[in-house]
């Protein structure tokens, strides 16, 4: 069967609902991976940084971790140059980093190569 | 706010009509089917701030968003890959079987507002002024643009009258 522009109507593989649902599990999996990252990281007392896109709401569970501070901004692009920092999880959405402020000498911020 | 069985309800009502506009960007089925769930997945994420009524038009948006930046990246790649020496490996390319090929590369030629426009009219149950309000344009530009698109592909392919007729056809 053709369309009006000539070209034949396509149908689309079966099981793309399937799919959708998978991946929307893995991705609640990997947030929850971030949240329980967040948790371990605050009661380790450790200094967490939860990078956000500026367009990205705060999730409620990070609202609820004061101790966790939080940037907005694409996630990947920050550089923190007082201090290492280390990304612990990631989802598309957002970034865990762990930043280890003061104990070690500071790293010179160098260039991309 | 969205929730997943809704998510899911629109999924199963655009999904023939968005894997056919993304196919038309791609012309690459395996391709067009990433673009709509990536599509959905961009709803997802973004559930807490739609709502059921403008859903549709964020999913249809993002898609026409994502299928233009693969047209373009794919363009980009063909262009360096034709400059590197040898064949490489490069990102998916058109399928051999699509048919109507003469139909397919004067669609591939046009502007990419009018074949935007052209695509969401021929593939999508939406009335113009539907179509307007998720391209930002005003409704004579949606009118104008599929008419001009129109035309264009009536100019290219005139050399193939059987074609051109056809399509004149089907569409006026």
């Amino acid at each position: 069967m053709t369309d009006r522009l000539g070209l034949r109507q396509l149908e689309p593989d079966a099981g793309g609902l399937e799919q959708l649902r998978q991946r929307i599990d893995q991705r609640r999996h990997r947030v929850a991976g971030i949240q329980a990252a967040t948790g371990l990281a605050v009661m380790l007392g450790l200094t967490a940084v939860l990078k956000l896109p500026g367009s990205e709401p705060l999730p409620a569970w990070a609202a609820d971790q004061p101790a966790l501070r939080v940037t907005q901004s694409t996630p990947g692009r920050v550089t923190l140059v007082n201090g290492r920092q280390r990304t612990l999880a990631r989802t598309s959405a957002m970034t865990l980093v762990l930043i280890d402020s003061g104990s070690r000498p500071q790293e010179p911020a160098t260039p991309p190569t | 706010m969205i929730d997943q069985a809704e998510l899911e309800r629109l999924f199963v009502s655009l999904e023939r009509s968005l894997f056919n506009i993304a196919a038309r960007w791609t012309w690459n089925e395996a391709e067009a089917q990433e673009l709509v769930q990536e599509a959905f997945m961009r709803v997802w994420a973004r559930r807490r701030r739609l709502r059921t009524d403008t859903a549709k038009s964020y999913v249809y948006r993002t898609l026409i968003n994502l299928a233009q930046k693969f047209a373009r990246r794919r363009d980009t790649w063909h262009r360096v890959r034709s400059l590197l020496p040898g064949a490489a490996e490069g990102p998916a390319t058109p399928d051999q079987h699509f048919d109507g090929e003469q139909v397919r590369d004067a669609i591939r030629d046009l502007p990419e507002a009018q074949r935007t426009v052209l695509l969401m009219c021929e593939y999508t149950d939406l009335k113009q002024r539907e179509i307007a309000e998720i391209l930002k344009l005003p409704p004579g530009t949606v009118a104008s643009r599929r008419n001009a698109a129109l035309a264009r592909l009536r100019v290219e392919l005139r050399e193939n009258v059987g074609e051109a007729d056809r399509i004149e056809e089907r569409v006026t």
